[in-house]
């Protein structure tokens, strides 16, 4: 479980994250939802302890989460960016294993946990040879995910990462998301400000504005009765995309 | 400032460490001094001094000491530092240097030249015989149509090109002085001394200066003009030994003061022509007078050198210097630029100073060094090592600078340690402009280093040096080229390292 209680991050004037407080739920994948600039990958940010808090506190499993927490805390949690944020010095194999090298696992190990991982993510074991460059948008999408699980963290990250994908890939990557986040049983945060593919996966959503918390609760809830004027108009500008 | 006096003695440490580079020769019988000392004598960079320093280094070596001559080292300062140093036992100078310039701070005139050497623990031989004074001249069929005789005629003459040696444009009796003198009118620029032969047989320029004794002035029939005020001092050429020889080799002494008063103006004029002119080697120029007109224990033999003996011995010592002062900038830029690129405060100011530090003018270094260090490879590694930095520290900077937030973000996300996201994730990625750094300092390197023959460091310079004195295509070629070749085949090897080196993602 991630608990974030009075949350707060300043840059010099704007208020990026305006006093948070908000439970996670286990083996549920919360959608942070919202415009752009409402924070909410400022949020992502600071529950894995990129950027420091102004005010209040991030704890996961009960563990408080600074960006002077201890490495290993980090092992906890998988992250996955936009643009997948894959080293191009590295082939797929070698993102991959990069964290399970480091802590010295044996090659047998990371070889049979990499299959593992393509099969879940349903990428061709071939792939894996390629560099990030020889790849397309869509794999090296599988290839980061397959990174942030490489450990099997108990929770997973991810900042609009279907983000930079043309639709059809868009398409066929969000039902294969959905389809892992059930299979997983992780607390995932996704990050996304598109309101149907929160629908597709999210069983809670949290809509953000300017920093703060808008409505909070499951899908149906902000579709059919949106707390707020802002809700409303969010819901109804995207309406006719959802299915 | 206190950073670099640390790197100063850190590389002065380091390489205290490396074996005397003597290229010792095994003593001969009939020991006239206890043999575990070599004895050093220096010279300076033109004809006549590297014709003394023979004569030198061949009597001690005809009496049973072991010699080595430190030929062609840069100016009186450098051989003035290395004496008072110990770093050579002894050189030949002459007094209005010594007066004009190297005492120049004390109140010290001719005739007490001998109580102030003995503060600095040198005494000095008397004069050879020559006095090998400036003078300035031109041309003789010149002179003769436009009427000069003397230096005062030439202010009727106010158009004419004055090039001066860079020595004499800055010394105190020099050219200044002389202007003031004379009250002549003219502008002169500075020029190097062995070129402005060939200025004034090209009729580039005018009036030069020279020395007295040059072989040109007969060769050439060159008109030395008449000094009616008696603007130039005395030049007398002696010999500056440590006083502790009296006592550890006295015999040593002996031998140099058998060359008082035995080179007249015209012996050396002779010897001089012979070197310069007629292209023989001083080091045989000297041992054909020796055995001629002293009475020697043992013959003294000029060895001989081909090329090739030469190229080897000049590659390997370049190369040492090279690849020492490289692999220290290696070694040590590469942290620096990590430094710089990850320690806010000391970021900027790592920068700054590799940057300043680019800007001082070689020659200006290594006059710095040499009463740090002495003579030698030493200095001229630590100079070469602070050169190299520069772009090997910056490159390190630029590249991680350049390295995308997402990624470096991303190797922070994963949960590795600090050490594990420089090195497994910002080094490599940096790896290629690290790599480039490098070759434009190996490529700086490699030509910078010719300059480490003006302290004694030997290499490819030292060819160029002698060919630059002597007028001699082939000599300065014989340094030229290989150093070229070696760029080429460093450069070569450090293409192929990256080749290997760089993963497909990042070509």
């Amino acid at each position: 479980m991630i608990r974030l209680h009075g949350l707060t991050k300043r840059y010099g004037e704007v208020v990026a994250v305006d006093d948070v407080s908000l439970e996670m739920a286990a083996a549920q994948t919360t959608v942070l939802i919202g415009p752009s600039g409402c924070g909410k990958s400022t949020l992502l940010r600071l529950i894995n302890g990129l950027i420091p808090a102004d005010a209040g506190t991030v704890s996961v499993d009960g563990r408080e989460i600074t960006p002077a927490a201890p490495p290993r805390l980090r092992h906890r949690m998988g992250y996955v960016i936009q643009d997948g944020g894959l080293f191009p010095h590295l082939t797929g194999r070698g993102n991959v294993a990069i964290l399970a090298r480091h802590l010295d696992w044996s090659s047998e190990r990371i070889r049979s946990r990499t299959s593992e991982l393509a099969e879940l993510v349903q990428l061709p074991v071939d792939r894996l040879e390629q560099y990030p460059n020889e790849l397309s948008g869509g794999q090296r999408q599988r290839v980061s995910l397959m990174r942030a699980l490489m450990l099997d963290p108990d929770v997973l990250l991810l900042d609009e990462p279907l983000g930079a994908l043309d639709p059809m890939i868009r398409a066929d990557l969000q039902s294969d998301l959905r389809d892992i986040f059930r299979s997983l049983d992780k607390t995932v945060v996704f990050v996304t400000h598109d309101l149907s593919e929160a629908a597709y996966v999210a069983d809670e959503v949290v809509l953000l504005r300017n920093g703060r918390i808008e409505q909070s609760g499951s899908m149906d809830d902000l579709l059919h009765s949106p707390a707020s004027e802002f809700a409303r108009t969010f819901v109804q500008a995207q309406r006719s995309s959802l299915v | 400032m206190i950073r670099t006096i640390a790197l100063f003695l850190l590389s002065a440490a380091l390489f205290s460490a490396l074996p005397p580079e003597t290229n010792a020769r095994p003593a001969t019988a009939g020991q006239a001094a206890s043999s575990d000392t070599t004895l050093v004598v220096g010279s300076k960079k033109f004809t006549e001094n590297v014709i003394l320093g023979w004569m030198a280094t061949q009597l001690w070596r005809s009496s049973g000491f072991t010699a080595d001559h430190r030929a062609e080292l840069g100016g009186s300062r450098f051989l003035w530092e290395a004496l008072v140093r110990g770093d050579i036992d002894a050189y030949p100078e002459y007094t209005g240097t010594l007066v004009q310039e190297i005492l120049s701070g004390t109140d010290v005139t001719r005739s007490t030249l001998e109580e102030t050497l003995a503060e600095y623990g040198i005494s000095t031989t008397k004069p050879l015989g020559f006095n090998n004074t400036y003078a300035i001249g031109m041309r003789a069929d010149h002179a003769d149509s436009l009427g000069i005789e003397s230096i005062s005629d030439l202010r009727s003459h106010p158009d004419l090109r004055l090039g001066f040696s860079n020595e004499f444009m800055d010394r105190g009796d020099g050219w200044p002085s002389l202007k003031a003198a004379y009250d002549l009118t003219h502008e002169a620029r500075g020029i190097d001394h062995d070129l402005a032969y060939r200025g004034l047989r090209a009729g580039q320029i005018d009036v030069i200066d020279f020395y007295s004794t040059d072989a040109e002035i007969g060769a050439y029939d060159l008109r030395v003009l008449e000094d009616s005020r008696n603007h130039f001092p005395e030049y007398r050429a002696l010999f500056l030994y440590r006083t502790e020889l009296d006592e550890q080799a006295p015999e040593a002494v002996h031998e140099l003061r058998r060359l008082e008063g035995r080179l007249p103006a015209d012996t050396m004029q002779q010897l001089n022509k012979r070197a310069k002119i007629d292209g023989i080697p001083e080091q045989r120029v000297s041992a054909r007078l020796l055995n001629d007109t002293f009475e020697l224990a043992e013959t003294v033999t000029a060895s001989t050198t081909t090329w090739v003996e030469r190229l080897e011995t000049r590659s390997v010592e370049h190369f040492i210097l090279v690849g020492l002062s490289l692999g220290l900038a290696i070694l040590l830029g590469i942290p620096l630029g990590i430094i710089a690129a990850n320690v806010r405060i000391v970021g900027p100011g790592v920068l700054l100073l590799v940057g300043v530090m680019y800007t001082v003018p070689a020659l200006a270094l290594l006059a710095v060094m040499v009463p740090l260090v002495g003579l030698g490879r030493t200095p001229a590694v630590i100079a070469l090592f602070l050169y190299s930095l520069l772009p090997i520290v910056w490159n390190t900077y630029t590249g991680l600078n350049d390295i995308a937030r997402s990624l470096r973000e991303s190797a922070e996300a994963l949960g590795l340690t600090r050490m594990a996201q420089l090195f497994r994730v910002e080094l490599p990625i940096a790896a290629r402009s690290i790599l480039a750094g490098i070759k434009i300092a190996a490529v700086i390197n490699i030509g910078t280093a010719t300059l480490g023959a003006l302290i004694g460091a030997g290499g490819y310079g030292q060819p160029i040096l002698t060919g630059i004195r002597r007028a001699d295509l082939g000599l300065i070629l014989e340094g030229t080229v290989p150093a070229a070749v070696l760029t080429i085949i460093v450069l070569g090897a450090l293409e192929a390292t990256e080749r290997f080196m760089l993963p497909r993602g990042l070509r």
